[in-house]
């Protein structure tokens, strides 16, 4: 009889017993780049002031007013969470098997993930997370959950990768193809990351950290990283594409949610810089000039019409993390703790980084009839960083002078999709600066971050995540739903 | 002259009636009819038949010259059904029941001519929650004592003694859970492969003790539903019926009238010439002559600017339905048929054939008798083709949009049915139509489709043996096989460059195509032993005892394209991209084996006890299976001619298992889902597997369902008030669900045994006869049903969990509420209820977490039947009420949005204050608000982004009072009928659904749609919905 009932396995689906690796590694990371590319990029380049809701259709008030609520970032909780769950079990596998290659990329991606997750909601579960047999994991502060990325990332980095057993990673690795040389450099990197973000806070952990990297001579990334840099991941195909544009763009009822701020716009426009045009329209199909809107102006009277549109590409890569970002982050560690050795030369391969990455893919026709996606010639920075240029580093200036141009380059490098990044940046170091006047204003002065028009929080600019209701109503340990303008503990 | 006459008694639904008596009048001679119902009687022509039977009118005939007479009764009112059908299709005396049943004769289901067997049942059986939407194939929900399940809470269709299955085809989802919102259809469940002309009967077991022996699937009840037979010796008989209905579109929104197209107060779009707004926020009527519309080669249209009162309702046509039905039966000596095919046509209100259903059903049912042995089979196949309008959000990704998401977002002062050449009139096709957010209602008919196709049998075969005379060893094979196919496409929608809409950033339409099949098998086979015995004249003994075999698998296969490459050309080859294949096979088995004994004393008290243990593959090996036993007491009080009187009470324990492939962790093809669509692997050529979502649970253990009853049946006054009431009170431990899980698990659900519920509840019926001469009779049926449901307990950890949602609005199980209460986060109030807003908006501020705004709970459902017959008139007319809970309407939010509802006519519109409102100040403490809401922002006032907490109003009561059904019948004189060869004609007029009240904060729905199929999610309300009809109808039957 029992051998009769034996037949409750799917007949379609996997037994997760023996999953390989290699598997489980590609689901994770589509599984972050997904999460972070479609609403954690929304509500980043929103609050990062590189886009604003468009006065005509409404997808993104919330964002744009800084009313979210419980249920309307989910995803940005539950993609990240999910896709941690095969990262974290392959890696357990990984450990088992002492295959210490994708042990190492597995901790890297668990570490990036949460790093991303914290900034955004501060208290997260990380230790009693991704249990099966823990349905109420605890909630571990942002503190605590700093420090177990670094002990996890050390613990990955001190393994020894020439004794790792195979199989060896290779086209399942989307971000560098299996090089583990360049997985090592993006370890440093997050770590650095991972420093870099509590110099207000813990000073002294920042700097021992940090100095401890130097010390060391730890590589860095001097490449990007993230999915699809070579155009050849992403197709202009439904459920193929780039995540934004496949949210934004091809799923929505109207495409036009997303057009440009002032803020962005009047920073490029100002030093004639020529990623304006990569990043948004600039004049309709007739050739007559479009302009901006200012940061949260969605009932603006101006006709819609008239109004630039943000470029967002299906081929577009997902960005882990730039080699702008990891010039400008050692720039910035080698003024904070190096005496500003090399610093320049840092700060100029960003900025120069930065131009080359923005963008590799640009609508060339803008008219959906025969709408192609041409992989464009790169932008020179050269005159921007050369003396007397827009961007010249600020050699004989204060180290806020220094600061402030290394974090406005980053800003800009984080279009389109790490718009979250450049917003935690600027809450950490206050650049760009806040205009204390609002955008209409004639003083107004060009890239500084004014706050929403139809802002609904009495001038404090959003600083957090609040946690998603599926969280706080399934998990009896999830601590009080926390104000959207609370900061995050970092930002003293 | 004396002579013999032959003939045979069956009662209104063709079943023969052993034991009439038949006496001639005047005399004290007389017989009996034998136990098919013939009779045989010497009598001299002139004089008079009397035949009586208990419940029956009496019937009296004179001999003529005719050797032979038969006799059709009718059932006297409210007369207490002696025998009643119960499980394994064993009859019954009613009164030996311990348990509430009900039984509805085919009477009740042709009174008006339908397509759904509930279909007018709503109201008219206490303790049942019908809900069957007047629309063409709609899914019926039948609901016995309320939700005791958070997975299926369907009870058992039992057809002639197989289960048949009730799946809804709505998609692969095994649990009817299914909360999906976009592009959703209803191609109707099980039931609606049953054709009620074919009804002899139907026999409602309402609780666990009379599912008890039934098995767990039984566990929410049971429905006996017994086909017409043809009797021994019967004649060839011929019974033809033919109705045609006409249809008008039922309950639209009530729209305002006083505001045109527009936004924020402005009848043009901003900075151009062109109105394309898709709501109605302009400017107030005015009656000008205006330009409006999109600018097409520097030209636009004109009309006057008033409101259009029934633009929307325009829309929709006339709907006709035909239904032919022809049944031959006959008999034999020892053989019997009966043979019926009855052909379905309608076409519903929506325009085109967008609407419209094909069914053709046949149904053979023969017997055979020998000495000791008899042998029955019934064979039914159903054809049904239904052409389905697709309800729910639109998928611009795909299909193409939903019709009614569509047409509730055009402006009251824009003629719908002007918009219906789409490919003549420039000014509406895609690129010119009149705004880029939403699409012509006439394109998304015509151009985006959905086919929904069954084959179906279902049947079985039994035979019986009499070992002894009071020994009975039956056996049956059933099986019930169901092939399905769907087809649905929706049509490129590529904007002109430099087109009005293309300039305004409307979304290009990919066009897509799903074809997928789903393929239902399900095989039933039991053996009983029945031996019935007399301990003494005053103590009977009967009792089963029997094994029972269950196997239902399923087999689904669906592939999907997006990307046309060819226009119009709707096949899965016509893509570039990449075809989507979906696969969901299943299979389940349950065996059991089960006894009961009754034990009769006097005829006037009866003790049944029941038992049964099942053993089911769904369960963890070693902990599948389960007993469960049942004990119900009747007891007859008095019993007279007058007078009739029982009580009776029941215990019953039922247990019952879940869905497949519950038990065990998985790994599924790996993908990323977003708030708008997904990405999927194979991504640049290479695969993935991720673990499941749902995770796997090894400890999964059967709910257990104990169930007590009280009951009591009194006929008083020659059977002229008839009452039946029952309470109940139920407990359902371990109720199995997909429990939410939180995210940070890494999953999102898992099943298992998480909450205890509670239902308990009054059900009363009352028939009565005020009024009865021998030309009149005035009969009254009413009912009152009253459900009480609580989730008494839930998991550690938990305080709810999640059914369904829509935006901002969740639906939970919550410990202590009914099951069901809707929250989302309302506006801020002070502690003594004044509103808090924001002081630079006058906006409300919402608190941070949900709070409950209502359950979808009923307080009670009642019915009420009058019928009036005069000579060979009647007149019959049903209401039904059902009184309290709330439903959700995605339509009252829509309307709100685009300003065509009337609550959007607050203060005319002008800028106000928020009423009773204050600001916080920053010492905690509050002051009046004086900041009004702007002019501009009125229009935001009704939208969720601009003002979160507009989302509670989305919530409305679900309460109406319907006319369900009206009919007038005439039954042609019998001396008429006879002359033309006939042996009965009647014909009818009816109508259904005449008339609906709802309260006054649901100006939008009727409350019975939704579209979230037809179990616990689908109380949760509609998303986007179709409208019902009103029908109006006649039908003739002959019977020669």
């Amino acid at each position: 009889c029992d051998q009769q009932l034996d037949i409750n396995k799917d007949p379609d689906l996997l037994d997760p017993e023996g999953v390989a690796i290699s598997s489980e590694i590609a689901a994770g990371i589509i599984g972050i780049g997904g999460a972070h590319a479609s609403s954690i990029s929304f509500v980043g380049g929103i609050w990062s002031q590189f886009w604003s809701q468009s006065l005509s259709s409404s997808q993104y008030r919330t964002e744009d007013n800084y009313t979210i609520g419980t249920n309307d970032y989910e995803r940005a909780w539950s993609n990240t969470y999910d896709a941690l769950s095969d990262i974290r079990n392959a890696k357990k596998i990984a450990l088992e098997r002492e295959n210490w290659n994708y042990y190492l990329i597995a901790t890297c991606l668990e570490a990036y993930a949460f790093q991303i997750l914290t900034d955004f909601y501060g208290d997260i579960p990380y230790e009693e997370a991704n249990d099966p047999s823990n349905f109420t994991p605890n909630f571990n502060t942002g503190e605590e959950v700093y420090d177990f990325m670094i002990r996890d990332l050390d613990d990955a980095l001190g393994r020894d990768l020439e004794a790792s057993s195979l199989p060896a990673p290779g086209s399942d690795d989307f971000v560098f193809g299996g090089n583990m040389d360049n997985w090592t450099a993006f370890a440093n990197t997050l770590k650095l990351k991972i420093f870099l973000r509590q110099t207000e806070a813990r000073p002294t952990v920042a700097e021992t950290g940090i100095r401890a990297m130097l010390d060391s001579g730890a590589p860095f990334l001097t490449i990007n990283a993230g999915i699809g840099l070579g155009g050849d991941v992403f197709e202009d195909e439904a459920s193929l594409s780039n995540p934004l544009y496949e949210s934004d763009r091809r799923q929505l009822n109207t495409q036009n949610n997303l057009r440009a701020s002032t803020t962005m716009w009047s920073f490029l426009s100002a030093n004639a810089d020529p990623r304006l045009e990569a990043f948004y329209q600039t004049v309709d199909t007739s050739g007559d000039p479009l302009g901006p809107l200012d940061q949260g102006d969605y009932n603006s009277q101006a006709p819609p019409a008239t109004i630039s549109l943000a470029d967002i590409s299906p081929l577009s890569p997902v960005y882990f993390i730039s080699a702008a970002q990891s010039y400008f982050m050692q720039a910035e560690a080698m003024e904070r703790y190096n005496g500003g050795a090399g610093a320049k030369e840092l700060y100029d391969a960003g900025v120069l980084a930065a131009f080359e990455k923005s963008p590799n893919f640009y609508d060339n026709t803008k008219s959906e009839a025969d709408q192609t996606w041409i992989f464009s010639e790169p932008y020179d920075g050269t005159p921007f960083i050369a003396e007397g240029g827009p961007y010249e580093y600020p050699v004989a200036g204060t180290f806020d002078d220094k600061l402030k141009s290394i974090i406005v380059q980053k800003w800009i490098s984080c279009y389109p999709d790490q718009g979250y990044e450049s917003f935690f940046e600027q809450h950490r170091t206050g650049f760009p600066e806040i205009s204390p006047i609002p955008q209409s204003n004639e003083a107004y002065v060009a890239g500084q971050w004014a706050y929403s028009v139809e802002g609904l929080t009495g001038g404090i600019f959003p600083q957090r995540l609040v946690y998603p209701n599926s969280e706080i109503s399934r998990n009896s340990n999830a601590p009080a739903i926390i104000d959207i303008t609370v900061p995050i503990w970092w930002n003293k | 002259q004396e002579k013999t006459v032959t003939g045979y008694v069956i009662d209104q639904d063709d079943i023969p009636l052993p034991g009439v008596s038949i006496l001639i009048k005047g005399t004290t001679t007389g017989v009996q009819s034998d136990f098919d119902g013939n009779y045989s009687i010497q009598v001299s022509e002139g004089q008079v038949l009397v035949f009586s039977y208990i419940g029956q009118k009496t019937v009296e005939r004179t001999v003529e010259g005719a050797n032979t007479i038969n006799i059709q009764m009718e059932q006297d009112a409210q007369a207490l059904e002696e025998v009643v059908v119960t499980a394994f299709g064993k009859t019954k005396q009613k009164k030996s029941l311990g348990y509430a049943t009900v039984s509805v004769s085919a009477k009740d289901l042709t009174e008006v001519n339908n397509t759904n067997p509930f279909e007018s049942l709503s109201g008219k059986v206490a303790g049942v929650d019908i809900t069957v939407p007047a629309q063409p194939g709609a899914s019926a929900k039948v609901i016995l004592r309320g939700f005791s399940s958070l997975g299926s809470n369907s009870p058992l269709y039992i057809v002639d003694g197989s289960p048949i299955s009730n799946a809804n085809n709505r998609g692969s989802d095994p649990n009817n859970l299914s909360t999906d919102a976009t592009r959703t259809y209803d191609a109707g469940n099980g039931l609606n492969d049953i054709d009620p002309n074919n009804i002899a009967n139907i026999n409602v077991l309402k609780g666990a003790a009379a599912a008890a022996i039934y098995g767990s699937r039984a566990s929410n009840g049971a429905i006996i539903i017994t086909t017409k037979r043809a009797l021994e010796g019967q004649k060839l008989r011929v019974d033809l019926s033919t109705a045609t209905d006409f249809s008008e579109v039922g309950r639209l929104p009530h729209y305002q009238n006083s505001f045109g197209q527009g936004w924020a107060g402005q009848s043009y779009s901003r900075g151009t010439d062109a109105s394309n707004e898709n709501g109605s926020w302009g400017a107030p009527f005015d009656g000008e002559i205006r330009t409006w519309g999109n600018i097409v080669d520097n030209s636009q249209q004109i009309k006057p600017y008033v409101a259009l009162e029934d633009n929307i309702k325009d829309f929709f046509q006339a709907g006709t339905s035909f239904t032919n039905s022809v049944r031959l039966s006959g008999g034999g000596e020892t053989t019997n048929f009966s043979f019926i095919f009855t052909d379905t046509n309608s076409d519903g209100v929506i325009p085109t054939e967008a609407d419209a259903l094909d069914r053709k059903v046949f149904n053979l049912s023969a017997g055979l008798r020998g000495k000791r042995f008899r042998a029955r089979t019934v064979a039914n196949y159903i054809t049904r083709d239904q052409n389905i309008v697709n309800t729910g959000q639109s998928d611009n990704a795909g299909e193409g949009e939903s019709l009614i998401q569509e047409i509730i977002q055009i402006p009251r002062d824009i003629s719908v049915l002007d918009l219906r050449d789409y490919e003549n009139n420039p000014f509406n096709n895609n690129d010119n139509f009149y705004t880029p957010y939403s699409r012509n209602p006439w394109w998304t008919i015509n151009e985006n489709k959905t086919f929904y196709g069954t084959n179906r049998f279902f049947g079985n075969v039994n035979l019986a043996y009499d070992l002894l005379p009071n020994l009975v060893l039956t056996a049956q094979v059933g099986a019930d096989i169901s092939n399905n196919t769907l087809k649905s496409y929706g049509a490129i929608v590529s904007y002109t460059p430099g087109s009005p809409n293309a300039l305004d950033g409307a979304t290009n339409n990919a066009g897509g195509v799903t074809e997928g099949k789903n393929d239902r098998k399900e095989y039933d086979s039991f053996i009983t032993l029945d031996y019935s015995t007399d301990f003494s004249t005053d103590l009977t003994f009967n009792a089963t005892l029997g094994g029972a075999y269950n196997e239902i698998s399923t087999n689904f296969l669906s592939v999907s394209i997006t990307d046309l490459s060819v226009p119009d050309f709707y096949e899965l080859t016509n893509t570039a991209g990449r075809q989507i294949a979906t696969q969901a096979d299943s299979k389940r088995r349950i065996y059991g084996i089960f006894g009961s004994a009754e034990l009769g004393y006097k005829d006037r008290v009866f003790l049944t006890f029941t038992g049964r243990n099942d053993w089911s593959s769904t369960l963890p090996i070693g902990a599948n299976s389960y007993f469960y036993p049942s004990v119900a007491l009747s007891g007859v009080v008095i019993e007279n001619d007058n007078t009739f009187a029982k009580v009776r009470a029941s215990y019953a324990k039922v247990a019952k298992d879940t869905g497949p492939y519950a038990t065990a962790n998985t790994l599924i093809q790996a993908g990323v889902t977003f708030d708008f669509g997904q990405i999927n692997f194979p991504i640049a050529g290479q695969n993935a597997f991720e673990l499941s979502g749902i995770l796997g649970n090894p400890n999964l253990k059967p709910e257990i369902t104990r169930e007590y009853e009280f009951g009591a049946e009194v006929n008083l006054f020659n059977r002229r008030l008839n009452i039946d009431a029952a309470y109940y009170n139920k407990d359902t431990e371990g109720v199995i669900i997909n429990r939410p899980l939180a995210r940070s698990t890494g999953y999102l659900s898992t099943t298992g045994n998480f909450i205890d519920l509670n239902n308990k509840g009054f059900e009363l019926s009352l028939g009565i006869v005020p009024v009865q001469t021998d030309n009149f009779r005035w009969n009254v049926n009413y009912t009152f049903t009253k459900n009480e449901n609580e989730v008494t307990d839930i998991a550690e950890g938990l305080s709810e969990i999640l059914i369904n949602s829509a935006f901002a609005v969740n639906f939970y199980a919550e410990k202590g509420r009914p099951l069901g209460v809707y929250k989302t986060r309302v506006a801020a109030t002070t502690d003594d209820g004044r509103t808090i807003v924001d002081p630079s908006s006058g906006i409300p501020l919402q608190v941070d977490n949900e709070e409950e705004i209502g359950t979808s709970q009923r307080d009670f459902v009642m019915g009420l039947k009058n019928s009036f017959s005069y000579k060979n008139f009647t007149l019959a007319a049903s209401l039904d009420w059902k009184e309290g809970g709330e439903m959700y309407s995605y339509t009252a939010r829509l309307l709100g949005f685009t300003g065509n509802s009337l609550p959007t006519l607050y203060n005319d519109r002008s800028p106000f204050i928020v009423p009773n409102s204050v600001n916080e100040n920053a010492d905690g403490t509050y002051s009046e608000n004086t900041t009004p809401i702007n002019y501009i922002d009125v229009t935001g006032f009704y939208s969720s982004s601009n003002n979160g907490s507009i989302e509670e109003t989305h919530v409305i009561d679900k309460t109406f009072v319907r006319l369900r059904d009206m009919s007038l019948t005439y039954n042609l004189p019998l001396a008429f009928v006879e002359k033309l060869g006939l042996t009965t004609a009647a014909f009818s007029v009816y109508g259904k659904n005449l008339a609906l009240w709802t309260p006054d904060s649901n100006p939008y729905v009727d409350p019975e749609v939704s579209t979230f199929g037809d179990d616990l999610a689908s109380e949760f309300g509609e998303f986007a919905g179709n409208p019902t009809q009103r029908t109006y109808g006649f039908a003739l039957k002959v019977s020669f």
